[in-house]
């Protein structure tokens, strides 16, 4: 039978046991859990101060409450892990417990945009990059003789007309224009051809992106807008290159399906000259809309949209530029770039591109 | 110009089986764009001519009558409510009932007010010949009772719309029309016949005959020919040829001048018929003389300039030549004797004429792009038997044909290879090259050379534009067809440098990430938005000489008044946030002077400029509104993406009057060039522009960047641990961080590693008068050790002390 003491003690152990276990129960922070761990097994702590006793017992009652406060202590600190797995499991369900309303907008600032006439320019000229055509820019103002005479364009044709072109008030007094010697805002990008030829000896492989300006504001015309030159002069450039480049592009930025034809016509600066035209990609060129068979509203019911000119490079042209046109050949070609960003988005008011409404604008990302 | 397809039939051998469409077709390809086709009497049916045999009043109906017409051996009592109705004897239109009227109303018999009326009588609208009516079309006497009517007034028929290149002037007919269509389809054409009559020739510059004609200058008019007739008499022209007129865009007036425009729409040369009675002594063909007036037949006194060409008389100016005619010798209702000028002008004196007086005729139209000197005799010809046939009355003498100086005769080679080298690969033998010439009147022939077959070129004074090789390389090639031209890509050359437009390009992208839109302004702007960007008005910028409108006077010198403008436009559409920018070119020249000195050419730098009104992004609750560090942020994104080390500067005295002057900073390089500005907008300037919200600008100059950014070289990340301290102090509110960041520098601490700004505090409640308090938190760190305590203390120390040195500092 153990001593009075022992037993005394053991049910004290037990006690104490339970005790703790009352204790940490409505605790829910570790440090407040360590800390009645500590006022239980710490060196001063109740189960330590019962092991004072153990010291006073007689050798053979020493083993059997020895293990009783082992017992106990191991009983104290399974309680304490026990808590806070609990504890740390209620965290993660707490943490795990937090929702939002995915779908409202997130924070910061939203990306801004790219303007759609950029947005073709760029790919235009990513495009004809990919041709070997260089980008070349040029001036707005220019003088008459890069926008016209240059360009095979003399002094009495009605391109030069003060009715499409803007000239520059030269001085307070100004008279009637004198032809040659004014400036101008550019009409076409075409300068640019004669700034690249005068630049440096053929071959010549550029492109001209820019805006131009003519003397026109109605639903279909504005005062300023934009257009991409192409010029290529080597040895032997026929209208068979200019036929693959155009193809190339049209393929590229409209549609693998999309076809192009070459309509004869006149630009002062190309001998021969021609019109583009790309078939219709809304009704495949058939001129009916596949679902309706109604007219096609694209193209008019003609199966072709005209996006340009083109040409082979006149020989005055040459000579301006002092390129000898017994040597070399080339074409030239010049789209409107707002008349394509109308085509490939659906834009149906050419004025739309510069009413700079940013509830038009916001879509172009 | 247009075209009347049932006329261009008359002149070239078409088979049936040929579809308006198809002509169409291939004229658009060859160079003749066909921009419209108009029916004319399309789904007009069974309607008859009818003669008017008595009327008498609808029992019904003031309004109204009932019309007895003898319809070719029946009559008919028909309801008909215009005022019109002629006497019994009357030919008019009658759509019987079963007859279909454009639109597709078919007629019935119908009860009209109580009476039954057996169809209608009809007006050119109900015809869908015009677009108004004053009432019944009335047809001349000898239209046939009872006949059909469409077969009598030459329909059904469709108008072409044909768009004619500048360099095409003997397209501008039917006749030269045909000769296309003749070439294209490989059917024969040919002018209608005429009589021959009595000329008499000139070779010089003046002649005598029944008028006598001079000319001051055979350059300004090579040809001039004259015929009187007399004994005529003014009526109206038939139904047929007023509709051809009409269907061409010429209004029909009287048979006289009605022949004058239908030989111009069918040859291509305008003529004019002067009342000869009216024209004393003869015509002389000679410029305006200084104060001489004219007017015209629209009935405008016009002021002559000594530009002008005139035909005059012996004592006046009757006509500018090529353009209008004159009020004063105008044919009549009482005109019988008519002097008919057929004639060549210099096309730039009169597209000078017609540009000055803003009078644009058929004929100017004509005479501008060149009419053909050598196709005088026959557009005389054809008019003289028109004018006989419809005016009745004869010739006077011989027609006197003054032909001052003739085109000279033009040849033209090209060269079989020539002709493959241009279209890329052969595309047609030398002789079917020269047939196809031949087909449009250019006769040509081969010649075989030592370098291959070569075609000589006649060319014909009809087409002045045809003048080297390329020219006649075109005409084979278009008529061939362009299709038969290979397609081939380009041979691969050089690999293409990088565009110029990269850096701008660069700046949009960065512009956008920071959330900005960009937006395309006009290069010119009113002169209002340019002198309200000073509270002194003055103009800037160059000024467009011929503006379409105050909109667009001024070229832009700046994009902040766009901006401003766009962003004005947007609050007005009821966006609050408005951010928006533009890369793109201005214009720094004032009016003529400061080009660049070495090429002599406008400055016209790029710039990157950009416009923020509203709030900070944020939503269940607003944002803060936008302020000065909002758009520096702006501006250091688009620096960091450009590689760009950037200097904001307080501008003091010479900040710009549109620039609030504490919330806006000068932007420069690294260097001290001036890169640009950013800052809020003055409210004085904004209201100026009508912009009733707060905006933060900039604009950078990409200009005075490289067209390169700088190569980048990279740093290790550091191997030992740092240390911060902070530091807090009051100082001047007019020290700058700047300043500060340059006085902590001025210690010279290599252990010293990062400044940071933490706190700019200005509550007044706390902050001595004048004082503004700053956090600093500043890095310490070395490259080859952990740093001690004692070391970091040691080195701060001598950091604040730097920074005491220079400012009055109170830490806190």
């Amino acid at each position: 039978m153990p001593s009075e003491v022992v037993s005394t003690t053991l049910g004290e152990l037990e006690r104490l046991v339970a005790a703790f276990s009352e204790e940490i129960g409505p605790l829910v922070t570790e440090q407040d859990i360590r800390a009645a761990q500590a006022r239980y097994l710490g060196k001063k702590g109740r189960v330590s101060d019962l092991m004072k006793v153990l010291g006073k017992l007689p050798p053979e009652e020493r083993p059997l409450l020895g293990e009783a406060v082992n017992k106990a202590r191991a009983h104290i600190e399974d309680a304490v892990a026990a808590r806070l797995d609990a504890l740390a499991e209620r965290a993660l369900a707490g943490e795990l417990a937090r929702s939002v309303d995915v779908t409202l907008p997130g924070r910061g600032r939203a990306l801004g945009t790219l303007h759609p006439l950029t947005h073709v320019r760029r790919e235009v000229e990513e495009i004809f990059h990919g041709l070997g055509f260089e980008v070349k820019t040029g001036p707005w103002i220019e003088t008459e003789w890069h926008n016209f005479d240059a360009l095979n364009t003399p002094a009495d044709h009605p391109a030069r007309d003060m009715q499409d072109t803007f000239f520059l008030q030269e001085g307070p007094q100004d008279g009637p224009p004198r032809p040659g010697n004014g400036r101008v805002l550019r009409s076409h990008t075409s300068p640019v051809q004669i700034r690249t030829m005068l630049a440096g000896p053929p071959p010549v492989k550029m492109i001209a992106p820019g805006n131009v300006f003519r003397r026109d504001d109605d639903a279909t015309h504005t005062p300023m807008f934009p257009q991409v030159e192409g010029l290529y002069v080597d040895e032997n450039v026929s209208m068979a290159e200019l036929k693959g480049t155009l193809l190339h592009f049209v393929r590229t930025f409209f549609g693998a399906a999309v076809d192009i034809r070459l309509r004869a016509s006149f630009f002062p600066f190309t001998e021969p000259s021609a019109e583009v035209d790309a078939g219709c990609y809304l009704c495949g060129g058939t001129g009916k809309l596949p679902a309706t068979q109604a007219r096609c509203s694209l193209c008019k019911g003609g199966g072709w949209i005209e996006i340009g000119g083109c040409g082979m490079v006149h020989p005055n042209v040459f000579r301006a530029v002092g390129y000898d046109p017994t040597k070399v050949t080339g074409f030239a070609f010049g789209m409107g770039l707002s008349r394509m960003a109308m085509l490939k988005y659906g834009v149906d008011d050419l004025r739309a591109f510069y009413e700079n409404d940013l509830r038009f604008l916001r879509q172009f990302r | 110009m247009k075209i009347s397809f049932a006329w261009l039939r008359e002149l070239v051998a078409l088979p049936a089986s040929c579809t308006v469409e198809e002509v169409a077709g291939a004229l658009t390809l060859a160079g003749l764009e066909i921009e419209g086709l108009h029916r004319r009497g399309a789904g007009l049916a069974g309607v008859r001519i009818v003669e008017v045999v008595s009327m008498r009043p609808h029992p019904g109906a003031d309004k109204l009558r009932l019309v007895t017409v003898d319809a070719g051996g029946t009559r008919e009592e028909i309801v008909c409510g215009a005022p019109n109705v002629p006497a019994a004897g009357g030919k008019v239109v009658w759509a019987p009932p079963g007859a279909t009227l454009p639109g597709g109303l078919t007629l019935a018999r119908r009860d009209v007010r109580g009476v039954s009326s057996p169809g209608m009588l009809c007006s050119e609208v109900e015809l869908g010949l015009a677009a108004q009516a004053d009432g019944l079309l009335l047809l001349a006497g000898d239209a046939p009772t009872g006949g059909d009517f469409l077969a009598y007034a030459g329909l059904p028929d469709t108008v072409l719309e044909v768009n004619v290149t500048a360099n095409r002037p003997d397209a501008l007919s039917h006749v030269g029309v045909a000769r296309e269509v003749s070439a294209l389809f490989g059917v024969p054409w040919q002018r209608p016949a005429v009589a021959t009559r009595e000329v008499k020739r000139v070779a010089g510059t003046a002649g005598q005959g029944s008028v006598n004609v001079s000319i001051a200058d055979g350059r300004l008019c090579p040809r001039y020919q004259a015929t009187v007739l007399e004994g005529l008499s003014v009526a109206a022209s038939p139904l047929a040829l007023r509709l051809r007129l009409e269907a061409c865009g010429v209004r029909a007036i009287s048979n006289l001048v009605d022949v004058t425009n239908f030989v111009m729409l069918e040859a291509g040369h305008p003529l004019h018929a002067f009342d000869a009675d009216k024209v004393e002594g003869g015509i002389e063909v000679r410029l305006a003389r200084a104060g001489e007036t004219l007017v015209t037949l629209d009935g405008v006194e016009r002021k002559l300039e000594p530009t002008d060409l005139v035909i005059a008389d012996a004592h006046k100016p009757l006509a500018l030549a090529g353009v209008m005619g004159g009020a004063s010798s105008e044919v009549t209702p009482a005109t019988k004797r008519v002097l008919l000028e057929a004639a060549t002008f210099h096309p730039a004196t009169i597209r000078k004429t017609a540009k000055r007086l803003g009078l644009s005729s058929e004929a100017s139209y004509r005479f501008e792009r060149g009419v053909d000197p050598n196709g005088l005799d026959f557009a005389t010809a054809r008019a003289v038997d028109a004018l006989l046939a419809s005016g009745g009355g004869r010739v006077v003498g011989a027609t006197l044909d003054v032909y001052v100086t003739p085109p000279a005769a033009k040849r033209v080679q090209l060269s079989l290879a020539s002709l493959d080298r241009l279209a890329g690969s052969s595309v047609c033998t030398a002789e079917e090259a020269a047939a196809r010439l031949g087909a449009i009147g250019v006769a040509t022939v081969v010649e075989r050379t030592s370098t291959g077959p070569q075609l000589v070129a006649e060319i014909p004074s009809f087409r002045p534009d045809l003048g080297i090789e390329q020219d006649l390389a075109e005409e084979v090639l278009r008529l061939v067809g362009y299709q038969a031209i290979p397609v081939r890509l380009p041979a691969g050359g050089k690999a293409p440098a990088a565009s110029p437009e990269a850096l701008a390009d660069a700046a949009r992208d960065a512009l956008a990430a920071a959330g900005l839109h960009e937006v395309a302004l006009w290069a010119f702007v009113p002169a209002a938005w340019q002198r309200a960007l000073s509270p002194e008005p003055r103009d800037v910028g160059l000024r467009l000489r011929n503006p379409i409108s105050a909109d667009y006077e001024i070229m832009r010198t700046t994009l902040l008044p766009g901006l401003v403008d766009s962003a004005r436009r947007n609050v007005a559409r009821g966006l609050t946030d408005v951010a928006i920018f533009e890369v793109g070119p201005v214009v720094l020249a004032e009016a003529g002077a400061e080009a660049d000195a070495k090429t002599g050419e406008t400055l016209q730098p790029t710039v990157a400029g950009g416009l923020l009104t509203g709030h900070t992004a944020g939503w269940l609750k607003p944002g803060a509104p936008l302020d000065y560090f909002d758009v520096k942020g702006v501006v250091e994104s688009l620096c960091a993406a450009l590689g760009v080390e950037a200097r904001y500067e307080p501008w003091g005295a010479e900040v710009p009057p549109f620039l609030h002057p504490g919330l806006s900073a000068r932007v420069r390089l690294s260097d001290g060039r001036s890169l640009g500005w950013l800052g809020e907008l003055d409210p004085r300037y904004r209201k100026r522009m009508d912009l009733d919200v707060a905006a933060l600008a900039f604009e950078l100059d990409l200009s005075a960047l490289g067209s390169t950014r700088p190569a980048l070289r990279s740093v290790s990340p550091p191997r030992f641990p740092s240390v911060s301290r902070d530091i807090s102090f009051w100082i001047d509110v007019d020290v700058t961080s700047d300043r500060q960041r340059a006085a902590f520098r001025a210690a010279e601490q290599p252990l010293l590693r990062e400044l940071a700004v933490c706190e700019d505090f200005r509550d007044p409640k706390y902050a001595p008068a004048g004082k503004k308090g700053m956090l600093w938190s500043l890095t310490y760190r070395a490259d080859d050790r952990t740093l001690t305590d004692a070391e970091v203390d040691a080195a701060h120390a001598k950091v604040l002390e730097a920074l005491k040195k220079q400012f009055a500092v109170a830490v806190r």
